[in-house]
């Protein structure tokens, strides 16, 4: 019954959204008329509210992975500690500042939690891929056919092409990187995307007919 | 004994040299910020640039003619700390343009790392400006939820689909917004984000049965690739390319930016420069891999020779 139940709401959803895409906004009959994106705002309001279980479940599935990890002191268990406090502390400042309109508590969410702890932790974090970036290039881009020498000459012209050192070299190093990326690079990329796109349509249109087996056969067990 | 090969250092450079290495280019512009270099004149940022004095000189013809305008600028910031770097100065200048020719905006993100930054660079640009306030100039919603389905439903009900900015104002009642009612309404979309698919989301779904609005994008130098798809079959109108698009932004605002409004910020050009450097220096170390490869294999060919 449940598996049944997934599989008519998700072909009415799809009916409903493939409808409102091909046919006309307004459509009269008898009398009354139709206007298709009607619904779109309480659509909108069910996407925001099943968000939130959404979320919940992450929340749970947090508490359950880390919480055990930290209470059988597994390795690493002080790693989950900290998660588990940083999320409390970012989930409780939240909160506080919101509803209880604290302006102390929304200033500490903003100024010590955002900007001074997640931004640089985040730009810190990633920053390290510039070190791993030119290790990695040294250690890989090393010519030894043809093709590798093609692609690394292709590689320093769009690199040298975008800064600005390359432009004050010779203004014809950004028109051979711009040649590079319009000419080559792009049709690849839309060759890419179009064969992406054709198997996300063959997906969707599985999923929505209920024929993929993860989707909605899952359900049912 | 056969003789070592004094070439295969080059191809043996220990990994904490080149951390060294990158961490000094890194620090050069920072440490000596005299030393920026000049952007180069991206004809992308130009386009997007043009755009929004294209924007100013319609409402100041309107207004001329007592015609009412009730356009607006929107700006979807969807990024977060790990691509501050590259999309903060973007975000910044664009920003300072449009406070800088009055024209009204209003800021929101899809992802929950951008509030802040929804929240910081107007209201830090505001205090640059006299005479900038929140609600009558720009707009903040925030965080919001719902992505292609929050975008289709802008397009057609903006209202409908936003309700609220991030203080809790009723739609209706911000200033900025009157008159504003669906995508028609929207002068220029911008999206500023390092992630692949929110700029082909406005694309896709951002339009209104009157019309569509032109859209810019502001990414990273690693997704260049994928925008110049979008920019070379003119679903965009303009794009700024990485923290390059930012800094040469900043030039064009330079150009036009009268005695008694505030300069703009050395940032892009910092950290352009030090891109710039790192940029080099990997150019530097895959040449010096190169040449390596090249004098080991020469020798092999001698020692076989001989």
């Amino acid at each position: 019954m449940r598996r049944w139940l997934v599989i008519i709401v998700t072909f009415l959803a799809g009916v409903y959204f493939f409808a409102e895409f091909f046919l006309p906004k307004h459509i009269v009959l008898g009398g009354t008329d139709f206007m298709w994106s009607r619904y779109d705002s309480r659509i909108l309001d069910i996407v925001r509210v099943m968000f939130v279980p959404a979320m919940l479940l992450g929340i749970i599935n947090i508490l359950r992975v880390h919480g055990f990890m930290v209470l059988r002191r597994r390795k690493g268990w002080v790693n989950s500690l900290a998660l588990l406090v940083a999320m409390f502390v970012t989930m409780i400042s939240g909160f506080w500042g919101y509803f209880g309109e604290n302006e102390a508590a929304a200033s500490f969410f903003q100024q010590f939690l955002f900007r001074g702890m997640m931004n640089n932790l985040g730009s810190a974090m990633f920053s390290l891929l510039a070190f791993y970036i030119v290790s990695a290039a040294y250690r890989s881009f090393r010519v030894q056919n043809f093709e590798a020498g093609l692609m690394m000459a292709a590689a320093l012209m769009v690199m040298l092409g975008q800064i600005p050192l390359g432009f004050f070299i010779s203004e014809k190093i950004p028109v051979l990187r711009n040649w590079i990326l319009t000419r080559i690079s792009t049709p690849a990329f839309r060759g890419i995307n179009f064969g992406a796109l054709i198997a996300g349509l063959a997906m969707a249109v599985r999923m929505w007919l209920s024929l993929e087996r993860g989707s909605a056969r899952a359900g049912g067990r | 004994m056969a003789k070592a090969d004094r070439s295969s250092w080059l191809l043996r450079i220990d990994r904490r040299f080149v951390y060294l290495f990158v961490l000094l280019a890194l620090m050069i512009p920072f440490l000596f910020p005299g030393l920026t270099t000049k952007p180069a004149p991206l004809p992308s940022a130009k386009k997007l640039f043009d755009k929004v004095e294209r924007i100013a000189r319609e409402r100041d013809e309107a207004v001329a003619e007592g015609r009412p305008y009730n356009k607006v600028v929107l700006l979807s910031f969807d990024f977060g700390p790990q691509t501050r770097a590259e999309l903060y100065p973007m975000a910044e200048a664009m920003i300072r343009h449009l406070m800088m020719r009055k024209i009204k905006f209003a800021v929101m993100t899809h992802v929950p790392d951008g509030a802040g930054y929804c929240e910081d660079i107007p209201n830090q640009l505001a205090r640059e400006f006299d005479d900038i306030d929140y609600g009558r100039d720009y707009v903040n919603f925030g965080y919001k939820v719902g992505r292609t389905f929050l975008i289709k439903q802008m397009g057609e009900d903006m209202a409908g689909a936003l309700k609220t900015d991030v203080k809790g104002t009723p739609y209706k009642d911000i200033k900025c917004l009157k008159g504003v009612q669906d995508a028609g309404d929207v002068a220029l979309m911008t999206e500023i984000t390092g992630l692949v698919g929110f700029a082909e989301m406005w694309i896709q779904f951002f339009a209104s049965a009157r019309a569509r609005p032109d859209i810019g994008h502001g990414c990273t130098s690693v997704s260049i690739p994928d925008a110049f798809d979008m920019l070379e079959s003119k679903l965009i109108i303009g794009l700024l390319e990485g923290i390059a698009g930012a800094a040469a932004y900043n030039e064009f605002i330079e150009e036009i930016r009268s005695e008694d409004q505030p300069p703009t910020s050395p940032k892009a050009r910092v950290h352009m420069t030090g891109q710039t450097v790192a940029h080099l220096l990997l150019v530097l170390f895959v040449l010096l891999g190169n040449v390596g490869v090249i004098m080991s294999a020469l020798r092999r060919r001698k020692v076989a020779g001989s």
